[in-house]
């Protein structure tokens, strides 16, 4: 399992680390809300532990850009005891759950536990990148009126581009998440849903597309118009 | 290629005009004949699954005239309704349609006055289609004079949801037809996206097949 922690109290970041290393987590650690951002942004973690009161960005700011952005991950808030205005602000804005400084090793690991447990709990009902608009209660892609259903893989593979818009997708991870290790479809399948993602795309006039990066993967950019 | 051309009831109504009616429609058939001929011979494949023509019944026309709050006159419908002959084209892809679209605006014996593409954007409804206006001036012995009329062209998918939805929006013995709107228009976005698919595999296909 994959952590990232996001603690702007270097001693307490430090200590942090080594409890979840020795506790068989992997973990990378940051110091203020924007490196968090960034982090999130480029990587694919099981739980975010984000602290409240940080440089730069605050842990509520990082919360409601990733979720914003359709990003699920499990968060656990860290906040100072007396701000409950911060525990309710961060629930409310999709936080999985909180914890109070000081707080017990043993209970941080529980409550680490607790969130892997409910992962993808949180779904925003609707992706949006550029003008288009990924529904995932009906699995319509649309723009303005326009929409059309997508059938189930065709959607996962869209959600799965529109939750890391920009960013670089390998053919072999669209295999892994999509049609699972041991299924019997071959690594070209995944060529195939892209070209009719693509068609669907440019049939709705949307402003965004999936590049290929040849032999590597593909990636939903903007276009320039 | 043989087209039968469904002519209303009693057309009493069109007076002479109906000679004019049978003559765009018998001219269209043959302009369209000229272009599946062409298709064959260029690329091997007919694009058109078929097709229907039709004069339209004097009742729809006075109620359409009526619905516009005007007088059901000839003489209004003549000046105010484009669609008194009517054709409907059904293809068995998307980029067909478009094909066909763009042939008719190559045509001089014709002017394309209105295009709209209710495939790009759909009507609230679902419904998907594209619709021309075509203007032709039409000369029989001394006289000449501008006709209009419409052309529909989609998809088989297309062409079988729409008949479904007239029902549905004629027929008004219809219970539940709120959920089954619902229902056609979710059918809409479905078949719509399938037929987005099937032209992805036609363009994997070697192209000599199309």
């Amino acid at each position: 399992m994959k952590l990232l922690l996001a603690e702007d109290e270097i001693d307490l970041s430090d200590a942090l680390v080594a409890l979840l290393k020795h506790n068989n987590y992997t973990i990378d650690a940051v110091y203020n809300g924007a490196e968090a951002l960034d982090y999130i942004r480029n990587d694919d973690y099981d739980a975010i532990i984000l602290d409240i009161m940080m440089p730069v960005k605050t842990g509520l700011e990082v919360l409601e850009e990733m979720r914003k952005e359709g990003n699920g991950t499990p968060v656990l808030m860290l906040t100072a005891k007396s701000q409950i205005e911060d525990k309710v602000k961060g629930l409310d804005m999709g936080a999985d759950d909180y914890l109070a400084k000081p707080f017990h090793s043993k209970e941080l690991l529980a409550r680490i536990r607790a969130i892997l447990r409910r992962k993808s709990d949180f779904l925003p009902g609707c992706l949006e990148f550029g003008n288009v608009s990924l529904n995932r209660s009906n699995y319509e892609l649309g723009v303005d009126g326009n929409a059309l259903r997508l059938g189930n893989k065709e959607f996962q593979m869209m959600e799965l581009l529109m939750q890391n818009p920009a960013h670089l997708i390998s053919t072999e991870k669209f295999m892994e998440r999509i049609w699972g290790f041991d299924a019997d479809a071959e690594i070209n399948v995944v060529w195939v849903y892209i070209s009719y993602l693509r068609k669907k795309l440019s049939s709705i006039h949307a402003n965004i597309l999936i590049k290929a990066t040849r032999g590597v993967g593909y990636s939903l950019e903007k276009t320039d118009d | 290629m043989n087209y039968e051309i469904s002519e209303p009831n009693d057309p009493t109504f069109y007076g002479d005009n109906i000679v004019l009616f049978r003559f765009l429609a018998k001219d269209i058939c043959n302009t369209l004949d000229c272009y599946r001929t062409q298709c064959k011979n260029d690329d091997k494949r007919d694009k058109i699954e078929h097709v229907k023509i039709r004069i339209k019944g004097v009742q729809s026309l006075k109620e359409k005239l009526l619905l516009r709050g005007m007088e059901p006159t000839l003489k209004n419908a003549l000046e105010n309704i484009t669609d008194i002959v009517g054709i409907r084209i059904v293809t068995s892809f998307i980029d067909d349609v478009y094909k066909v679209a763009d042939y008719f605006g190559t045509l001089l014996s014709y002017e394309v006055t209105i295009k709209k593409d209710y495939i790009a954007t759909p009507k609230p409804n679902g419904y998907r289609s594209l619709h021309l206006i075509l203007k032709k001036e039409i000369s029989i012995e001394n006289i000449t004079c501008p006709l209009n009329m419409e052309v529909q062209i989609r998809t088989v998918m297309m062409d079988a949801w729409a008949s479904l939805e007239h029902q549905l929006k004629y027929k008004k013995e219809i219970s539940e037809k709120s959920i089954i709107a619902k229902e056609l228009k979710r059918l809409s976005g479905e078949m719509a996206s399938t037929d987005l698919c099937l032209e992805s595999i036609k363009e994997m296909l070697p192209q000599k097949w199309f």
